[in-house]
């Protein structure tokens, strides 16, 4: 026989810790149930547990404890406030179902007196005898029935509503271990078990002259300590999950409610108490993951949330569930705000700041958050538009269009949702279409439309014969090459220069003449001083720009270059002058 | 000597009126006038004493300055009245507390005057005005006074006069000033109030009003007094007087057919008082007070929907107060509701009547006990038992000083008229015992207490009897309206949902927001404590706030700081909040409790003209989407038009409650609407944007819509509303900024800032970046252009201005 997992609880961060038990909606689903409370079987008339609640609260104004003890002994007692609401949600029908679906029909079930018995002993050995049942096992106890028609549909009936009834207690066996686990309570061992041991076992090494233990995190991180109830509650909820999926599970609700025999409920109830029961679970799990973010206790609140995402209830339900602990996120995320605050000046390091955090914040809440039940991701994308809005008010010159960009592009990969990525990136673009905007040649500056070079050319647009001639029409087109004011300087001296490249093209040129004269002394002169020349002004073009810059000479990756060739137009002329704009303007005029 | 309550009280709008219960019969105490009604009316005179009930109303006629009445409805506001000849200002918790003290005053004639007593509040009193009245109660010297729902009371008097032991029934309570509806059900003894709904603007003046006001109307068309409106300072006595009148018609009007309505002395013109009168029947009346009575009823049909019953399965409606005697409005709750609805017992006592008898099952504290009489020193027991109880065989128990008693004491319980003797008791070392009794059913059982010392000695006990009702008992009162805590973001946190039982008390754990430095003066964390039912925090009333003051902090505190917040309700709604810090140990019940908010009349007319937008919008949404849910009528609109148009304080409050209304059902009707709203705006915008994105767009922007599409196709199947809508601004947002990008949107919204700047009479700061404008339209020149437009949106008002999301800030 298997002792119950929870039965070895190990003591959990809050064992002893009385507030975070008080706290607790798990634990007190299962200590503040009526039933519990009062002491009284789920099948109990209204007024006798009325008699009952009477007489509690009799007793406990006067100091004197119930007369019985009552089921789950590990769990506290209810004060008189408690018992007086536990009374009221008897004499609230819908009210008192709902507690009754999440507490144990000893009556109906089969085998419900052993789990009675087990439960307020408590006695851990019959807990888990009785966890081990299966259905079959209950078929002795269940007797078939001749599937002969609709006669026999009220014992048909009976039988599946008891064997629901046994499959419900299952699951809420162990809901109220899992979460009596969680807190290092539940039903003590006979042979002592690890909660009375205090811990788990350790196993040292001795690693470098220090003593260490071996994988204390498989100990005491989520497949260690926590292993036990995580594997209890995911049980329970798949138990849940799987009954409320029952086509008979709302037969089993109808037969609750006719004997329930109040006029204030009838079989239209069941839907509403079924979505009921579904959201109850999903806030029970909630609201214990709400006590682990807030006490910081990550692994656990992981845990959580992947049992919640595996639970196999819809994702509705958990997305609602899990909707008011998004403000406990988001006070997280308002801390980093003063980064990219309206209120003052910001600067681009403060925006990448803020998304370097964010990132730490997307990752750490991606496995929090993995199957997007909490709805993290949109937090972490309303903090990336939030620093990409930033972004786009800051003024920057576009030569900052780099830097920007590269921000832009953080942002972009922290944020979760395509939408916002490609928002981002369209605008990434058109900041990179700005770069146009630059002058050609340094792409650094800005450019001043004053000082543009000129690219012309011309394209035949016909010709036409005369009587002893041939009129060759051309249409001529003049582009600008945008550049800034300091290129067009530069351009301007390297023109300049290009008379001094004149000068000693002539001196090389009369030198060469004298040198060779007799020995083709004129050839030897052009050449000397077309390369003299030529060389002089390359060598200074280059000498005299600045590293990967555009020569002066470079023209053929503009867009006024492109768009000439694309037009066909050929015999280019070059006019990287200063004023090589006005003077085609003028001549345009 | 008494040992519970016994006595009730029924602070009325109009009347009030005090009753006891001695033993099993319910008695009404009449004041030295031989009358058990006393009017809730104050007169303050120059000199001499302030005159209470039947003086004062009468006075009130003459002399309306110095007088006043239905102060009830002032309760838990900061309104004070001022009387002019005294001088004297009074609140309305000290002009309640001259009720009080006249109603104890009676009470004193026959005994010691009562320290204690049970005090009825409409079930829909908000949380400041129950404290109010708990203020006027200790004003009044009444020391512990219990609050207990008026239609509870009422239920209490009528199923406790034996006239309904099983069903469900309504309680329709109208009063001077207030409204209540219950739905109460009785089993096997057992009386519960299951649900309630009501309006503490609504009452028998409001019939008054609708008649005074067609007097008023009368003399306007006369036009001797000109516009004769109500807010006319001068004026008030007239209007004061035409519903003295209206009242006396009404009254008249439950015993005749026809009555004349007269007033000779309305007011002065010219030195002559010029009157009105005209004459009214019944017919009539029901024609002016039938929208009212209609208010009335479907609250009823609001209620009984809630609750899935319908009249058929009721076992009838019982009336209350006095306005119910207005002679057509049973007929007209019948026709509405078809459910005979009559009087069980007289309507304007049946609340003090079972205020008393629930007044017999409280304890009174000790402190509050008469001094015994006799010299014989007698054993004093502490008991603890249900006085009133379907239990056949409850339990008693009891706590002496084992100090005074001998070894081996026990106790024995013996039923007068015999049949029954309880085993013996034994006192246990700390003093206690336990009975269990034997009841005779549906009677009133009274006990002889017997101490025996092991010896035999009887021993003299204090209390020497006990009484228990057999076959009835109350279940405890539900919280009318949710109470919780406003959360940042402008969400709520319900602690106590409306129908818990009352006592109830809830403690959440929330985090901090901001962060709090030692000492930091007049720095506090806020939580906002909320009564109301909206899930927004702004529509309902904040009633306090609790404060954790920087001063009284131990230390310093980060946002983010675990705070648990424990809100408790006892059975009278007394609220208490406490909220504790774990990080410092520390509790804090620093409450600051607001008082009931009155607003201006401009303050109203904005709310409406809010809750007027809303309603046209949804009234579009209906026609566009098929089958939609159609929006709540607009005939309201037109009465709280008419209220703001009055102008007084009370027509200012009831136009503000009734635009509270309106605004709650326009939540409803969004909500269930919400969801294909959302679809439907979704699926228009993604049209216009298409066809934007074909014409101007490029393939960034036709990603964007792809995703966005997926991602609300995505949040609507996982039915979260609050990221699809998210998404659906989103596709707005792309819209806009794509529709930028074309020359044709800046000249639009060039022209249309241009139109503005006309109607506001802007023009001439406007000039200069007009002329820009237009010059840069001419050139084509679209930079110049945006920049110009948003100089001119800079110069809208701010509620006009376009938010920067929608124009980029690229250059």
């Amino acid at each position: 026989m298997t002792q119950s997992p929870a039965a070895a609880a190990l003591p959990s961060s809050d064992a002893g810790d009385s507030r975070a038990l008080a706290r607790s909606v798990g634990v007190n689903q299962f200590r503040l149930n009526p039933f519990r409370v009062l002491g009284v079987p789920v099948d109990v008339e209204a007024s006798k547990a009325l008699w009952r609640a009477e007489k509690l609260l009799t007793r406990a104004r006067a100091g004197l404890p119930p007369a019985e003890a009552s089921a789950l002994p590990w769990l506290s007692g209810a004060d008189e406030l408690e018992v007086q609401q536990a009374a009221q949600k008897m004499e609230e029908p819908l009210r008192r179902l709902s507690e009754q679906l999440l507490w144990f029909d000893f009556g109906l079930d089969p085998r419900g007196e052993e789990l009675k018995r087990a439960l307020t002993g408590p006695d851990p050995v019959a807990l888990a005898a009785y966890r081990s049942l299966r259905d079959e096992d209950l078929q002795a106890l269940v007797p078939e029935v001749p599937d002969e028609g609709a006669a026999d549909m009220k014992a048909v009936t009976e039988r599946l509503v008891k064997l629901l009834a046994h499959r419900a207690n299952q699951a809420n066996l162990r809901l109220v271990l899992a979460f009596s686990a969680m807190y290092g309570l539940g039903p003590s061992s006979e042979d002592g078990g690890a909660r009375a041991g205090g811990g788990p076992v350790l196993s040292w090494e001795q690693r470098e002259g220090l003593r260490v233990v071996v994988d204390p995190h498989a100990l005491f991180g989520a497949d260690g300590k926590g292993a036990a109830w995580q594997a209890e509650l995911t049980e329970a909820l798949a138990r849940w999950s799987a009954l409320l999926q029952d086509s008979w599970f709302p037969t089993f609700l109808g037969y609750q409610i006719t004997r329930l025999g109040d006029d204030l409920v009838s079989a239209d109830d069941c839907e509403p108490l079924i979505a009921a029961l579904r959201t109850r679970l999903a806030d029970l799990v909630v609201g214990e993951m709400k006590q682990r973010l807030m006490g910081g206790f990550a692994d656990e609140a992981r845990a959580l949330s992947r049992i919640a995402s595996g639970s196999g209830l819809e994702p509705q339900v958990w997305t609602l569930a899990f909707r008011p602990l998004r403000s406990l996120f988001r006070a997280e995320l308002a801390q980093l705000d003063t980064l990219v605050d309206e209120s003052h000046p910001v600067h681009l390091n403060d925006v990448s700041l803020y998304l370097d955090r964010l990132d730490a914040l997307n990752a750490s809440w991606r496995e929090i958050d993995s199957k997007q039940l909490l709805g993290l991701a949109v937090l972490i994308d309303e903090a990336v538009l939030r620093a990409f809005d930033r972004v786009r008010t800051l003024d920057f010159p576009l030569t900052g269009i780099g830097a920007v960009n590269a921000v832009l592009a953080e942002a972009r990969r922290v944020a979760n949702s395509e939408s916002v990525k490609e928002r981002i990136a369209a605008f990434r673009s058109r900041l990179e279409g700005r770069k146009d905007e630059l002058c050609h040649y340094c792409r650094k500056r800005e450019q001043d439309f004053e000082y543009a070079a000129m690219l012309s050319g011309r394209v035949e647009t016909g010709r036409s014969h005369g009587f002893n001639s041939t009129t060759v029409h051309y249409r001529i087109r003049s582009l600008p090459i945008l550049r800034c004011a300091s290129c067009a300087k530069l351009h301007d001296y390297l023109a300049s220069m290009g008379n001094w490249a004149v000068g000693a093209a002539a001196v090389t040129f009369a030198l060469a003449v004298v040198l060779f004269a007799g020995s083709g002394g004129l050839l030897w002169g052009v050449l000397l001083a077309g390369l003299v020349g030529l060389g002089f002004r390359m060598l200074l073009g280059t000498v005299v720009t600045p590293r990967r810059e555009h020569s002066y000479s470079d023209y053929s990756g503009s867009k006024a270059h492109q768009l000439l060739s694309e037009e066909g137009y050929g015999q280019l002329q070059y006019d990287y002058s200063l004023h090589a704009w006005k003077v085609a303007a003028g001549r345009q005029q | 000597m008494r040992t519970t309550l016994d006595y009730g009280i029924d602070l009325g709008t109009t009347n009030s009126a005090i009753a006891r219960q001695d033993g099993s019969s319910t008695r009404l105490l009449q004041g030295p006038h031989g009358g058990v009604l006393l009017p809730s009316a104050l007169y303050v005179p120059a000199e001499g004493t302030l005159r209470v009930g039947a003086a004062a109303h009468d006075a009130a006629q003459a002399d309306p300055q110095n007088a006043a009445i239905e102060f009830k409805r002032l309760m838990g506001t900061e309104e004070t009245r001022t009387f002019p000849a005294s001088g004297r200002r009074l609140s309305p918790e000290e002009m309640s507390a001259e009720v009080l003290r006249e109603l104890i005053g009676w009470a004193a004639r026959e005994e010691e005057a009562p320290r204690a007593a049970v005090i009825t509040i409409p079930a829909m009193f908000q949380l400041p005005q129950s404290e109010a009245t708990r203020r006027a109660a200790q004003l009044a010297g009444i020391q512990h006074a219990p609050l207990l729902q008026e239609p509870i009371a009422a239920a209490i008097a009528h199923s406790g006069a034996g006239e309904v032991r099983e069903g469900y029934w309504l309680v329709y309570d109208l009063g001077g000033g207030t409204f209540d509806v219950s739905l109460v059900r009785s089993r096997g003894g057992r009386l519960q109030v299951l649900d309630h709904d009501g309006d503490n603007h609504l009452g028998g003046r409001d019939f008054d009003r609708v008649v005074a006001r067609r007097a008023a109307d009368r003399v306007r068309e006369e036009g001797r007094l000109g516009g004769f409106k109500r807010s006319d300072e001068a004026l008030s006595g007239a209007f004061s007087r035409l519903k003295a009148e209206a009242e006396r018609v009404r009254i008249l009007l439950s015993k005749q057919d026809q009555a004349e309505f007269r007033v000779d002395q309305l007011a002065q013109v010219g030195g002559a008082w010029a009157g009105v009168s005209f004459p009214l029947d019944r017919g009539e009346l029901e024609s002016l007070i039938g929208s009212t009575v209609r208010r009335t009823t479907a609250l009823c049909k609001r209620l009984l929907a809630r609750n899935r019953l319908g009249a058929k399965e009721l076992k009838g409606l019982v009336l209350v107060g006095g306005p119910t005697l207005t002679p057509c409005v049973p007929k007209l709750i019948q026709e509405e509701l078809q459910l005979e609805a009559r009087h069980a017992g007289d309507p304007m006592t049946m609340v003090a009547t079972g205020a008393a008898i629930f007044a017999s099952t409280q304890k009174l504290p000790a402190n509050l006990r008469s001094a015994r009489a006799g010299s014989v020193p007698a054993v004093e027991l502490q008991l603890e038992f249900e006085p009133m109880t379907t239990d056949p065989e409850p339990l008693v128990v009891g706590r002496v000083d084992p100090a005074r008693l001998p070894a081996g004491v026990a106790v024995t319980a013996v039923r007068e008229g015999g049949g029954f003797t309880s085993a013996p008791a034994r006192v246990d070392a700390q003093g206690r015992f336990a009975l269990e009794l034997a009841l005779n059913p549906n009677s009133l059982n009274v006990f002889a207490l017997e101490l025996r010392s092991a010896g035999g000695e009887v021993l003299a006990a204090e209390p020497s009897r006990l009484t228990l009702l057999h076959g009835f008992s109350v279940a405890k009162p539900p919280l009318s309206q949710s109470v919780g805590v406003m959360l940042a973001g402008n969400a709520v946190s319900w602690y106590l949902r409306k129908g818990a039982t009352l006592p109830a008390r809830n403690t959440v754990t929330h985090a901090t927001t901001i962060a709090l430095r030692r000492g930091q003066s007049g720095e506090a964390v806020n939580i906002p404590l909320l009564q109301g039912e909206s899930g927004q925090a702004d529509r309902n009333k904040v009633i306090g706030i609790l404060r954790i003051v920087a001063d009284k902090i131990g230390r310093d505190l980060p946002a983010g700081t675990e705070v648990e917040v424990t809100l408790s309700i006892d059975e009278s709604s007394q609220t208490t909040g406490r909220a504790y810090v774990p990080l410092l140990d520390q509790w804090f019940d620093d409450v600051v409790m607001f008082r009931m908010e009155t607003k201006q009349a401009t303050e109203v007319s904005k709310g409406l003209g809010a809750q007027k937008e809303r309603l046209a919008r949804l009234e579009q949404l209906a026609a566009e989407l098929e089958g939609g849910d159609s929006a709540p009528a607009d005939q309201r609109v037109q009465e709280v038009e008419a209220l703001i148009e009055e102008g007084d304080r009370d027509s200012i409050d009831l136009a503000d409650s009734m635009v509270r209304l309106m605004s709650e059902e326009l939540d409803q009707t969004e909500t269930v609407t919400r969801g294909r709203a959302l679809e439907g705006r979704f699926q228009q915008l993604l049209a216009a944007v298409s066809e934007l994105i074909a014409k101007e767009g490029d393939k960034a922007d036709k990603a964007q819509v792809r995703a966005l599409g997926d991602e609300f196709a995505r949040a609507m199947q996982q039915g979260d509303m609050e990221l699809a809508e998210a998404k659906v601004e989103d596709l707005r947002a792309l819209y806009f900024r794509v529709a930028q990008r074309t020359p044709d949107f800046w000249i639009g919204l060039f022209n249309h800032l241009a139109g503005r700047m006309q109607e506001l009479d802007l023009l001439s700061r406007a000039r200069d970046a007009l002329v820009r404008g237009s010059t840069a339209i001419k050139k084509q020149d679209y930079d110049i252009l945006a920049a110009v437009c948003r100089e001119l949106m800079a110069m809208l008002p701010e509620q006009e201005q376009v938010g920067s999301s929608i124009i980029s800030h690229v250059k």
